[in-house]
């Protein structure tokens, strides 16, 4: 009988001890921070998707390349001719500056000295949300503006940019329409 | 935490019928005494477990009354600091808590001992404090890097209620001192959180799941009868 009830303890203090706690992973299914996504149209037929020939889009601060992760097999943003295209923004500033180089040469591994190149500017104000513990935080993008820049002359190959969407809370749709 | 039940139920299974073995054998008229009193104890587990885990630190005051045949109030009083750390999040907890509530000892003693295999339940309430250490804010891509903060900001003044169910056992391991093993299975009644935030750990009920009110937890402590008067048991 009280061999039997130490027993009892000693199965039960291994049981407790030995059991394992769930790893907290953030699933794939959550909305985290959303990136960007931007279309292209026909300036001359607004309602038309246009692809960009070779287009290249990295930031104004970096030579890499955006790296969009999100559908299975990663796409870079080099000589890209889809007509949209998913970035991130700066989660640590309010604005994030990227160049989009428009027929990028196949000898331009960097995108600075070939095709036409436009700067956009993108300002915003950032909001933090909590989203569950696996996941910590995302930013909400709020008020979003756009600014071309081409350089001397206006813009090289961007003749229209829109807002379509100024607050940028989720993927699920475009928040940016560029007609070129 | 079902392999703590299913073990428990193995556990009572097996005392039950040891008890239905000792029933059969004592059909004689003598009486015997029980003590009735007031126990109290610590948890041992709280102590071991400051001891071997870095982000953990707790002490528990344990404490019943046997106030009618197999019933007693039972209360427990702790104070706990618990870190949360996962990939992406890590908190600090530091609080207090009590529990109060009663067993009911469903196991039928064989001469005079005073072993239980005990069912409980309790309703807790803690005042805490949560510290956000540091966050990440997740995004998927890593173009830019990661985004870890550094933050530190303590929410005090939060709060936490909860029911419980406990299964258990105690045994006089020398006379009036005895040493106990419980699981327990909490369910949130109330909590208030920070302000765009989650309580990720809460004292006395452990730590929380997003998707669910319930938790879990365990119990190991040694106590003490202290004897008030004896009674025959009929």
């Amino acid at each position: 009988m009280k061999k039997s009830n130490y027993l009892f303890f000693v199965v039960l203090t291994l049981l407790v001890t030995l059991g394992c706690q769930r790893d907290d992973i953030c699933a794939e299914s959550i909305e985290t921070t959303p990136l960007l996504i931007i279309r292209f149209y026909d300036f001359e037929d607004p309602n038309e998707l246009k692809d960009p020939q070779n287009l290249s889009v990295r930031t104004t601060d970096s030579t890499d390349f955006v790296i969009n992760t999100g559908g299975g097999t990663p796409i870079e943003y080099y000589r890209y001719s889809r007509d949209s295209v998913a970035i991130p923004l700066k989660t640590t500033t309010d604005l994030t500056e990227y160049v989009f180089t428009l027929n990028t040469a196949e000898d331009d591994s960097t995108a600075t000295n070939s095709g036409l190149r436009d700067t956009i500017s993108f300002t915003y104000g950032r909001q933090e949300e909590y989203i569950n513990r696996a996941c910590a935080y995302k930013i909400s993008y709020v008020g979003l503006k756009v600014d071309v820049d081409g350089g001397a002359n206006g813009s090289n190959w961007i003749q229209d940019i829109q807002i379509e969407e100024a607050n940028v809370e989720d993927q699920n749709q475009a928040h940016v329409s560029i007609f070129f | 935490m079902y392999r703590y039940f299913s073990s428990l139920i193995f556990i009572l299974l097996v005392g039950l019928s040891a008890a239905a073995q000792q029933q059969a054998s004592t059909q004689d008229t003598v009486k015997y005494n029980e003590k009735y009193g007031i126990r109290v104890g610590i948890d041992l587990s709280k102590p071991l477990r400051t001891l071997l885990d870095d982000n953990y630190s707790g002490f528990q005051v344990v404490g019943d009354y046997r106030f009618y045949k197999n019933f007693y109030a039972a209360a427990e009083l702790g104070v706990e600091k618990i870190t949360f750390e996962s990939d992406n999040i890590e908190t600090f907890t530091n609080g207090s808590y009590i529990k109060v509530g009663g067993d009911y000892n469903a196991y039928e003693n064989w001469l005079d001992m005073q072993n239980a295999i005990f069912v409980g339940v309790r309703y807790g309430f803690a005042t805490f404090s949560q510290t956000l250490d540091q966050y990440r804010i997740y995004t998927s891509s890593d173009y830019f890097g990661p985004d870890i903060r550094e933050d530190n900001t303590e929410t005090t003044g939060l709060t936490a209620s909860w029911a419980e169910v406990m299964i258990g056992i105690k045994v006089e391991v020398i006379k009036n001192l005895f040493l106990s093993a419980n699981v327990q299975l909490k369910r949130r009644i109330g909590q208030n959180s920070p302000t765009n935030f989650d309580n990720l750990a809460i004292p006395g009920f452990g730590r929380t799941y997003d998707s669910s009110e319930f938790g879990a937890g365990f119990g190991y402590s040694i106590s003490y009868l202290i004897p008030f008067y004896k009674k025959a048991r009929n």
